[in-house]
């Protein structure tokens, strides 16, 4: 039996996509198929773990060839020993000098970020990680025969994790300028003394930015960047969804310049209160994005309860705030035990009282400004918004306070940019499809989305006939609405067609529009919504500005006009 | 991709040199053409925070910079009206490590003395 699905000329149900395109599973010769562009490569998503997911890089030129490129002092290389993987690709690396034998690259970077290596003990039982600048050349020890950390200098953190068979990944995570990445052998810690012909064994170096190590890439002649790159479209499962959707969200800045480092910050103690005490990449529980790169602060406002007895952190960007202009600060943050209480303040004067829970949750505040200078506070301040606990130890993640980047406002939370050392912007997702076959007369439109933005006018799809200039646009309004414009020709103005309410952010729209001469008919979550018989678009040829913060589930074209029943039938959720 | 800064003695100046870069719809909206990926307006830097008393209130106005600031990531070749600001690798802002790495090669390219390009000899620990 036939199913509407069977009658649509084209069906996109996110699903596959690649590097600047979004697969339509109807047609399915590729005429369908849209186009993706983004360009930036700072954008993240949640992914069907629920985990949050960035671009990753490696940063370093030949990551496992370390004849080349890497220079060596006082060392020689073998390739072909056996690796931790099982292959055959690690190295032996020798000393040929009784100090200082080590193998480099130089490489400048500047941002925090993470420089790793596996090693393994052969008749050395040391690897030292040196990185080379910023006056302090942050470097640590490993003790590759019991798999601890030694000394180390400088450093946000060190970390030695056994992948097994002897071997280590190691790795020291920094926030310096640094213009040289080394590995040494050594005999002992803190020393970089050796036995000529004592050798370890190291495969797969890696440098990223971050406060962790991520997976392994392998690198040749440049640097390679895997994960949600520039133009890859973004499958999201935001919100414990089992199906994803495609989001498309509108191009925003986050002011912070560190969004996860948060020794970054600047502390603020006064009164009874005591310096917040915090520990980087904790152990105590996974971040939002399931590794261990969350921060554990611990606050104390002591017995004071006066205005002046507080124990903060807080960020001072360089970005100068337009007063009037909706600001949205967020960040994830979960609780020790629960119940916890604490503080926040950005683009105003004004506090915002937080409470936890022992779940990681995204803590989201939009206000305007009427401040020239954004200065972010966050942790405990008695006697603004009544008593807090004197003492509180809570995680945190992700900070992130938003605008458009262009002198516009953001007046709803969007996706995580991560910030590792400078202020980042994440551009507009676009999709379109430019070169759509001609539906004229008689033909109905489906969309179904998850509602994303929230206070804030957004064009969200715009189709449009190239040979007339007719035009069919969809809103999502300030007003939680949504509203259809449309035009029969160029030189006809836009009207609006119906509005709708809309619900609330994170539910599901489904609406239908069916045309025929002389008639037009809106459809939304299983209703006739409006209808009209006047300035009927006749054709439609392309979809452009396919865009904003949505979360597209499905869209269908059909080159029929669905009668009544099918459009209900089609949007009832 | 190339990502380059921009400074200009105030907004109205930036305004002048954005017509280049602006197009206008049918109904009079503005917006980027395709030779720009992303503007970002830095605006006017803060050169130091604005101070607030205990209730919150500003105490001292925040210092600004006079300069206007802007960043850039052009589709292709910059437009050729646009002289850049070659601020030290990355500055303030950026539009993702991969393009902060384009914009760092091109400053030592254009810098090729700098400092930042002619880092010291590593030293021997």
């Amino acid at each position: 039996m036939a199913t509407l699905f069977d009658s649509a000329s084209l069906a996109l149900i996110p699903s596959g996509v690649k590097d600047g395109k979004v697969y339509s599973i109807k047609p399915t010769d590729g005429s369908g198929d849209f186009t993706f562009s983004r360009g930036t490569d700072t954008a993240t998503r949640v992914n069907s773990s629920g985990l949050i997911e960035k671009e990753r890089s490696n940063e370093l030129l030949q990551s496992n060839t370390f004849d080349t490129t890497w220079t060596n002092s006082n060392t020689t290389e073998t390739s072909g020993q056996t690796g931790y993987d099982g292959s055959s690709d690690a190295w032996l690396l020798t000393a040929t000098g009784s100090t200082s034998a080590q193998i480099d690259q130089a490489k400048s970077f500047s941002s925090v970020h993470t420089f790793s290596v596996y090693a393994k003990a052969n008749t050395s039982n040391f690897v030292e990680l040196v990185t080379i600048g910023g006056g302090t050349n942050p470097r640590a020890w490993f003790n590759l025969s019991t798999g601890s950390v030694g000394t180390s200098y400088s450093t946000i953190d060190t970390n030695i994790e056994s992948v097994g068979s002897g071997w280590y990944r190691c790795s020291i995570t920094l926030n310096e300028n640094i213009t040289n990445y080394r590995i040494y052998i050594a005999d002992a810690d803190d020393s970089v003394a050796v036995t000529i012909g004592n050798s370890i064994y190291i495969q797969d170096a890696m440098l990223n930015e971050g406060l962790v190590a991520q997976p392994y890439i392998e690198t040749t002649t440049a640097a390679v960047y895997e994960g949600i790159t520039d133009n890859l479209p973004r499958l999201d499962y935001s919100g414990g969804a089992s199906c994803p959707s495609l989001l498309l969200e509108p191009k925003r800045r986050n002011l912070f310049t560190h969004s996860e480092y948060f020794d970054g910050w600047t502390p603020s103690i006064n009164g009874t209160g005591s310096a917040p005490v915090l520990v980087a990449n904790t152990s105590d529980t996974l971040s939002p994005e399931g590794v261990n790169n969350a921060y554990k602060i611990t606050l104390d406002a002591g017995a004071g309860t006066s205005l002046s007895d507080q124990s903060m952190i807080g960020s001072n960007g360089y970005g100068s705030l337009t007063i009037g202009n909706k600001y949205t600060f967020s960040i994830w943050m979960k609780g020790a035990v629960g119940g916890e209480e604490l503080l926040s303040r950005s683009v105003t004067g004004a506090y915002t009282k937080h409470t936890l829970t022992t779940e990681w949750k995204r803590f989201e505040v939009t206000e305007t400004a009427s401040i020239t200078s954004f200065n972010t506070s966050l942790g405990l301040r008695q006697a603004i918004l009544g008593t807090l606990n004197s003492n509180i130890t809570f995680y945190a993640y992700g900070a992130q306070l938003e605008d458009d980047g262009a002198g516009g406002s953001a007046s709803y939370v969007s996706s995580y940019i991560p910030c590792m050392g400078t202020s980042a912007s994440r551009a507009g997702d676009a999709i379109d499809l430019s070169t759509l076959p001609t539906l004229e007369n008689n033909f109905s439109l489906h969309f179904k989305f998850i509602v994303k933005s929230d206070g804030v006018s957004e064009r969200l799809y715009f189709y449009s006939d190239s040979v007339t200039g007719g035009q069919i646009q969809f809103f999502v309004l300030d007003s939680r609405k949504t509203r259809m414009f449309h035009k029969g020709l160029s030189s006809e103005s836009t009207t609006s067609l119906t509005d709708n309410n809309i619900t609330a952010v994170g539910d599901t729209y489904n609406f239908v529009l069916t045309i025929a001469p002389n008639s037009i008919k809106f459809f939304a979550n299983g209703a006739l919504i409006g209808e009209n018989t006047i300035k009927v678009p006749t054709a439609i040829d392309s979809i452009l500005d396919f865009e904003n913060s949505q979360g597209l589930l499905m869209h269908g074209l059909y080159p029929t006009t669905l009668t009544d029943a099918e459009a209900i039938a089609l949007t009832t959720l | 991709m190339k990502f380059r800064k921009y400074t200009y003695p105030n907004a109205e100046a930036w305004e002048t040199q954005k017509a280049l870069i602006v197009q206008t719809d049918e109904e009079g909206n503005e917006s980027y053409n395709q030779s720009v990926v992303m503007v970002v307006e830095l605006g006017h830097l803060v050169e130091t925070p604005a101070v607030l008393d205990e209730e919150g209130e500003v105490v001292t106005e925040a210092v600004l910079s006079t300069d206007y600031c802007v960043d850039i990531l052009w589709r292709n070749e910059p437009h050729a009206d646009f002289v850049p600001t070659w601020v030290k690798p990355v500055g303030i802002h950026t539009f993702g490590s991969k393009h902060a790495a384009e914009y760092a090669k091109a400053y030592c390219e254009a810098n090729p003395d700098a400092e930042y390009c002619n880092p010291p000899a590593p030293e021997e620990l």
